[in-house]
C-alpha cells in the first residue's frame, strides 16, 4: 500500500496551475485535500505522473456573494463551509449534508470542490447542490464555462473535466422567497461512514407564503451519478401545505423510481430503495412543517 | 490491614503524559542503524498448491538484501499448541494472506516492489471457509492429517442432562452465530528481529506472552530458547490478538539471512487478513427450567473455525463450552466442542476468550426462557446465579462474589423496574450477566501465578519488573501502585520496566484478565522482600526490631511512633553502601493453588478468583428504518478491590464500546475465501459519537487471593454488552437476535415479516 513515485509540484495560483495541466498533460493530477487521491494513489487506481498541489492557491478558497448568487471556492473546506454564515443563512441543506462528511479531521483538509470532482455517487455536498440547481466555473488555460452541475457528473469516478482543466467554483442562485431544506444520511455508524443514502429536500414557498413554489430533490448513494428526483419535485410542486401534506407519502414512492441502487457489503438495493422512500417523506414533512407552520424557522 | 494510601485511588496512567505528548516510542517508532524493511509476499488464494516459486528477479533489485522462500527458512513443523505452522508456506497455501516469501530491503519502497518480482505458480484447490461445511464429508482437507478437518474436540459431562431435561417445565432449543471480528488495535502487528554474531535472535516486537512466545519461536528457529531475547517495548494495544504470528518469525529469518536488522510491521490491509480475529462459532443450546425459574440442565454444541492453522482456537472453543456454567448454579450440563480448520484467516484470542460467545448465547436463552415463564430476566438471573463461597459444578471455588450485587445495583441505576412497567414502543431494555476468571490454569502449561522483582537504587528510585506487559490497559500503573503501597512512598517514586526476557521474571503474560491478580501478586512478593531488607537497615538506624519497622509517606519508623522516623531515601543510601554498591533487589512469587482441571471431567479450580458483571443496556429502534440506538449503558463489575478506580472505569467503557461495536456493527466478510473489507471504510467499529452515556458501577467485595483483595476486569468489561444490547432489542421489538452483528437492514427485514 506505498505509493508509487510521483513529481510533485506547489502551483501558487490558478493560472500557474493551469498552465502545469497544459504542460504535463493527461497523467497529472491535482490534488486538493488529497483524502480520496491519495487513498486512491495507494490502492494503484490511480497512478498519476504528476501531481499538482493546489494548497497554496489560497485565491480558490472562499464564499462570496455577488448579487443574487453565492459563489464558492473549489478549494473551501467542508469545515469552513459548514460554519460559514452566509451559507447558513442562505443554504442550510449544503452546511448540514458537510458537516455530515467523515470526521473532524477530514473536514479540516478536505475540499468542497475535491468532493464533486472525486464523483463519488455518494458525495456528500452533491445531493444538496443539486437541489439548489448549483452551476459549476471550470476553467483551462484557454478560458472559462460555467455549466450547471448536474451535467457535471458522468458516472461512477466520472466527470466533464478534461485533463487540462480545473474546477474553478461553485455558483448557487439564493432563493427569492421563503425556503428551506434538509439532507438526511444513512450510515451504519454515527460519524465517519459514507452515504448509503443522502436524501436533499430543497423547498420554496410563492411570494404569498401559500404554496410550495420549488421543489427540489438531490439523491445520493443510489445510481451511478447524485440525482434529482423530478417526478417527486412535480407531484409536490404548486401545492398547499394540506395538499402536499397528503401526497407526501405517494410522493415519496415515487422518489424511489428516480433510483438504481446497487447492492454491496454495505446494504442491499432494497433497503437502500426503502430508505430513499422514508428519507424523502421524513424530510419533506419536516420541511413542510418549517415553511408553512413556522417549526423550526430558517431565514 | 492499614488504611491504604495508593491502592484504590484513581491516578492517571503514569505514563500518560508520554503518551498524550507523543513522545512514547511504540515498536513501530523503532529503528536501529543499518535497519531494513521487510514484507511479505501474501497468499492471492484461499487454497492452492505452491507449484513453483522464483526469487530470483527480485534479489537482483538494487537496494534488496534478502529474499527468503520456505526453503531459506528451517523448515521446522511448529506453533503455540498445534504443530500445524510452518515459518512460510512450504508446499500449499491455506488462506488468502498466507505467508509465501518475504523481502527485506533499505526502504518499503523497494520492499513492496520486489514483491512484484516475486514469481509464484499456483495450482488452486478447492476451498471452504464456512466451519459447518468444513466438516462435511467430502469437503477438502486442509490438514491432510485431520480427517473432517477437525483439529480438536472437546467433551465435557456432568449429572444427568437427559433426565435434567426430562423434569423441566420449559426447555428452550437454538442455533446462534457469532461472527468473526477484528479487534482493531491502533498499532498493527509486527516486529524488528535482529541477529547478533553468536546466532542470537533478538525480538523487539508487541506482545502478550514474552515468555510463551520465546518458547514457540524457539522450536521454529530450531535454536534453545536462551538463543531467543524478546523485548516487548510500549505497543498500541491487542486486545489478545498478540500472542504468537509467523510476522515476526519472517523478520528473524530475513534478518538472519541479510545480516542486519529487520523491521516488519503489517500494513493495516495485512493485519486484516492475516493477523488473528477472533474465533466464529456456531452454537447450538439447549436449555431447561422448572416452572419457578431454576434451570435445570444445559446442552451446547460448540463449532469454532480456526482459519488455516491452530494458534489458540481449540482453547478458546473449550472455554465457550464450560466457563459459563459456573455463573449460575447448574447440575447437569453437557457440550461438545469442535474446533475446525477453514480456509480463512486463523482465528485466535479476542478479548473474552470463547466466554464472550457463550455469553452472548447463554445470557440469549435465559432472556427467552424469563419471557416464556413471564419472570423478571433479572429476577431470573437473582434465582440461579452463584454466590460467594460456593464451589460450582466444574469445581470452581468461588471466594468473593458480587454477582447478585451487581444486578440489583446496575437494575437500580438503570431504573429497570420502572422502564420495563412503562414500556414504550420500539424502546427497550435488556440485562446479561456474566462471570469470567483470573488467570486461567487450563490454558497455563507448566504452572501458573507470577513472579516479580523491585529494585531499589541509592537515590530511592524504585524499578519494578514483571512478566505482564503493558499493552495500553494499564499494567504498570497498577503495578506501581501496589509496589508504593507496599514500601510506603509515592507512587511518583515507582518506575516499571518494559518487559525484556533478559531481565524480566519469567511471566506467562497479560491475558486471561490475569496481570492484576497473578502480577500483581508477585511484584507485591517482591515489594514485601524489598521492603524486609529495607527495614533490616531502617531498623538499625532507628535502633529499633526490624518486624516493628513501618513506612508511610516516604518515612520509616517504628510502628505507633511516626515522629522519629528517617527519610526513604537515607535508608536506600545506607542500606547501598553498606552492601558495597549493590541495590536493594526484592525477588517474590504467587502461588495461586489452581489446579490443572481433570482430563476427563474437566473438574479443577483453575482460577483462584472469578470476577462477575451484570450490564443493563436501553435501546430505540426506529420502526421505518430498523436503525438501532443505544441510549443507556449501566455496568456494574464485581473485580473484588479496584486498585485504581478511574483505570478500571476506563477499561468498562472500553469493553462496552467494543461489545456495542461487536453486536451493531463490527463483522469480517468473507467472500469466496478472502476478506471483502480489509479496511476500516467497511470494517466498522464505534466512534464517540457511538457511545451511550456509560455508567460505571464498582462492586468491591475485598477478593482473599487477590493483591490487596482485588481481581480483574479486562474481559468482563465486554462479555455481557452483546447480549445486553440485543435482548433490550428483543424488549424492543420482539426479534430474537441469534446471529451477530445486527444490522439496521436486518431488523427491518424481521419488522416487515410481521402482520400489520
Ligand atoms: C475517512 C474518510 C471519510 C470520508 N467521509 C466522506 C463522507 O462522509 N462523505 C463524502 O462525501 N466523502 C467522504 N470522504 C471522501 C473525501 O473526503 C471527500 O470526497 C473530500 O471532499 C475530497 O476532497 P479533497 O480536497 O480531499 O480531494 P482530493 O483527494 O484532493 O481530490 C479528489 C479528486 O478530485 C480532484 N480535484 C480536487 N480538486 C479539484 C479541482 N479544484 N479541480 C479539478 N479536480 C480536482 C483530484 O485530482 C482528485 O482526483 C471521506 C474520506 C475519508 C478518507
Amino acid at each position: 500500500m506505498r505509493i508509487r513515485p510521483f513529481e510533485y509540484y506547489t502551483a501558487i495560483n490558478q493560472s500557474d496551475v493551469l498552465d502545469k495541466l497544459a504542460k504535463y498533460g493527461p497523467d497529472t493530477k491535482v490534488v486538493a485535500g488529497g483524502t480520496d487521491l491519495v487513498l486512491a494513489m495507494k490502492r494503484k487506481t490511480i497512478l498519476p505522473r504528476v501531481v499538482v498541489s493546489l494548497h497554496k492557491v489560497r485565491e480558490l478558497d472562499f464564499v462570496r456573494e455577488e448579487d443574487s448568487r453565492v459563489c464558492i471556492g473549489a478549494l473551501t473546506r467542508h469545515a469552513d463551509l459548514a460554519m460559514n454564515t452566509t451559507l447558513n443563512d442562505n443554504f442550510p441543506i449544503l452546511c448540514e449534508a458537510v458537516s455530515l462528511i467523515g470526521s473532524w479531521q477530514i473536514r479540516n483538509v478536505a475540499t468542497i470542490g475535491g468532493n464533486l470532482c472525486n464523483a463519488s455517487p455518494a458525495a456528500d455536498s452533491a445531493p444538496p447542490l443539486l437541489a439548489l440547481d448549483a452551476r459549476v466555473v471550470i476553467a483551462s488555460s484557454e478560458g472559462e464555462d460555467e455549466i450547471p452541475l448536474s451535467s457535471f457528473f458522468t458516472g461512477p469516478g466520472a466527470t466533464v473535466l478534461k485533463s487540462n482543466q480545473l474546477l474553478k467554483e461553485i455558483v448557487v442562485e439564493r432563493p427569492k422567497t421563503r425556503s428551506a431544506g434538509c439532507y438526511l444520511k444513512l450510515m451504519r455508524k454515527k460519524a465517519g461512514d459514507l452515504s448509503l443514502v443522502g436524501v436533499a429536500f430543497q423547498a420554496e414557498t410563492d411570494q404569498a407564503g401559500e404554496k410550495l413554489a420549488r421543489v427540489a430533490i438531490g439523491l445520493g448513494g443510489v445510481a451511478p451519478t447524485p440525482v434529482r428526483s423530478p417526478e417527486t419535485e412535480a407531484m409536490l410542486t404548486g401545492l398547499s401545505y394540506d395538499e402536499a401534506i397528503k401526497e407526501i407519502p405517494e410522493a415519496a414512492r415515487a422518489a424511489v423510481r428516480a433510483t438504481s441502487p446497487i447492492a454491496d457489503i454495505r446494504a442491499s438495493a432494497d433497503y437502500r430503495r426503502t430508505i430513499v422512500e422514508i428519507y424523502v417523506r421524513r424530510a419533506a414533512e419536516k420541511i413542510l412543517g418549517t415553511l408553512f407552520n413556522g417549526e423550526d424557522i430558517q431565514k | 490491614m492499614r488504611d491504604l494510601d495508593v491502592v484504590g485511588q484513581s491516578y492517571p496512567q503514569i505514563d500518560a503524559m508520554e503518551k498524550a505528548m507523543g513522545k512514547t516510542k511504540f515498536v513501530s517508532d523503532l529503528a536501529l542503524p543499518n535497519m531494513l524493511y521487510g514484507r511479505i509476499l501474501r497468499s492471492p488464494y484461499a487454497h492452492a498448491r505452491i507449484k513453483h516459486i522464483d526469487i530470483s528477479k527480485a534479489k537482483s533489485l538494487t537496494g534488496v538484501k534478502a529474499v527468503v522462500a520456505y526453503a531459506d527458512t528451517p523448515g521446522i513443523k511448529f506453533g503455540p499448541r498445534t504443530e500445524d505452522w510452518t515459518i512460510l508456506a512450504s508446499d500449499k497455501v491455506r488462506f488468502c494472506g498466507d505467508e509465501v516469501a518475504a523481502v527485506a530491503a533499505v526502504d518499503e519502497d523497494i520492499a513492496e516492489g520486489a514483491l512484484d518480482l516475486i514469481k509464484v505458480e499456483y495450482e488452486e484447490l478447492p476451498m471452504v471457509s464456512d466451519p459447518l461445511e468444513a466438516m462435511e464429508p467430502d469437503v477438502p482437507l486442509i490438514h491432510e492429517d485431520k480427517p473432517g478437518n477437525i483439529a480438536f474436540e472437546f467433551k465435557i459431562d456432568v449429572g444427568d442432562v437427559d433426565e435434567a431435561f426430562k423434569n423441566s417445565y420449559v426447555i428452550y432449543e437454538d442455533r446462534y452465530y457469532t461472527n468473526q471480528v477484528y479487534q482493531a488495535y491502533l498499532e498493527p502487528m509486527g516486529a524488528i528481529a535482529d541477529v547478533d554474531l553468536s546466532g542470537r535472535i533478538t525480538f523487539w516486537v508487541g506482545t502478550q506472552i514474552p515468555n510463551m512466545m520465546r518458547m514457540t519461536y524457539a522450536k521454529a528457529m530450531g535454536v534453545s530458547p536462551d538463543s531467543i531475547r524478546v523485548i516487548v517495548p510500549d505497543y498500541g494495544g491487542a486486545f489478545g490478538a498478540k500472542m504468537e504470528n509467523n510476522v515476526h518469525l519472517v523478520a528473524a529469518v530475513l534478518a538472519q539471512k541479510a545480516g542486519y536488522p529487520v523491521k516488519m510491521i503489517n500494513t493495516r490491509h495485512d493485519d486484516f487478513i492475516a493477523g488473528n480475529p477472533r474465533v466464529p462459532m456456531y452454537i447450538d443450546i439447549k436449555l431447561g427450567a422448572t416452572r419457578e425459574g431454576i434451570l435445570t440442565g444445559k446442552e451446547v454444541r460448540v463449532v469454532g473455525g480456526a482459519g488455516a492453522r491452530v494458534v489458540y482456537a481449540h482453547a478458546i472453543v473449550a472455554t465457550a463450552c464450560y466457563r459459563a456454567d459456573s455463573l449460575y448454579r447448574f447440575k447437569h450440563v453437557r457440550s461438545k466442542g469442535y474446533t475446525v480448520y477453514t480456509n480463512t484467516v486463523p482465528t485466535s484470542c479476542f478479548r473474552g476468550f470463547g466466554n464472550a460467545q457463550m455469553t452472548f448465547v447463554l445470557e440469549s436463552a435465559l432472556d427467552t426462557i424469563a419471557d416464556q415463564l413471564d419472570i423478571d430476566p433479572a429476577e431470573l438471573r437473582i434465582k440461579n446465579g452463584i454466590g460467594p463461597d460456593e464451589v460450582s459444578i466444574h469445581g470452581w471455588i468461588i471466594n468473593s462474589c458480587g454477582l447478585k450485587d451487581c444486578i440489583s445495583k446496575a437494575t437500580e441505576a438503570a431504573k429497570w423496574q420502572e422502564k420495563r412497567q412503562l414500556k414504550k414502543p420500539f424502546r427497550g431494555i435488556g440485562i446479561s450477566c456474566c462471570n469470567h476468571v483470573s488467570g486461567n490454569r487450563a490454558f497455563a502449561r507448566e504452572f501458573d501465578g507470577a513472579g516479580g522483582i523491585v529494585r531499589i537504587g541509592r537515590d530511592g528510585r524504585v524499578t519494578v519488573y514483571a512478566g505482564e506487559s503493558d499493552m495500553g490497559q494499564g499494567q504498570k500503573t497498577v503495578f506501581a501502585q501496589i509496589v508504593a503501597e507496599r514500601l510506603g512512598v509515592p507512587l511518583n517514586l515507582v518506575h516499571v520496566a518494559i518487559v525484556d526476557t533478559d531481565f524480566s521474571p519469567f511471566g506467562l503474560g497479560s491475558f486471561a484478565t490475569r496481570g492484576t491478580l497473578m502480577g500483581g501478586n508477585g511484584v507485591l512478593a517482591a515489594a514485601d522482600d524489598a521492603f524486609k531488607q529495607l527495614a533490616d537497615v531502617a531498623a538499625e538506624m532507628l535502633e529499633a526490631n526490624p518486624n516493628d519497622i513501618e513506612c508511610s509517606n516516604e518515612k520509616f519508623f517504628v510502628k505507633g511512633s511516626p515522629e522519629r522516623n528517617v527519610p526513604f531515601k537515607d535508608v536506600t543510601e545506607k542500606a547501598t553502601f553498606v552492601r558495597y554498591g549493590s541495590p536493594v533487589v526484592g525477588t517474590g512469587f504467587y502461588n495461586p493453588g489452581t489446579e490443572l482441571p481433570d482430563a476427563e471431567t474437566k473438574y479443577g479450580n483453575i482460577s483462584p478468583a472469578y470476577p462477575f458483571a451484570c450490564q443493563v443496556a436501553e435501546v430505540e429502534v426506529d420502526p421505518d428504518t430498523g436503525q438501532i440506538k443505544v441510549l443507556n449503558f449501566v455496568a456494574a463489575h464485581d473485580i473484588g478491590r479496584a486498585i485504581n478506580p478511574m483505570a478500571t472505569e476506563g477499561q468498562i467503557q472500553g469493553g462496552v464500546i467494543q461489545g456495542l461495536g461487536w453486536a451493531l456493527m463490527e463483522n469480517m466478510v468473507t467472500e469466496n475465501g478472502s476478506i471483502a473489507n480489509p479496511d476500516f471504510l467497511d470494517y466498522l467499529i464505534p466512534t464517540a459519537l457511538d457511545s451511550p452515556n456509560i455508567t460505571p458501577i464498582l462492586v468491591e467485595p475485598i477478593e482473599s487471593s487477590g493483591p490487596y483483595g482485588a481481581k480483574g476486569i479486562g474481559e468482563p468489561a465486554l462479555n455481557p454488552a452483546m447480549s445486553a444490547i440485543t435482548n433490550a432489542i428483543y424488549n424492543a421489538t420482539g426479534i430474537r437476535i441469534k446471529e451477530l452483528p445486527v444490522s439496521a437492514e436486518k431488523i427491518l427485514k424481521e419488522l416487515k415479516k410481521r402482520p400489520k
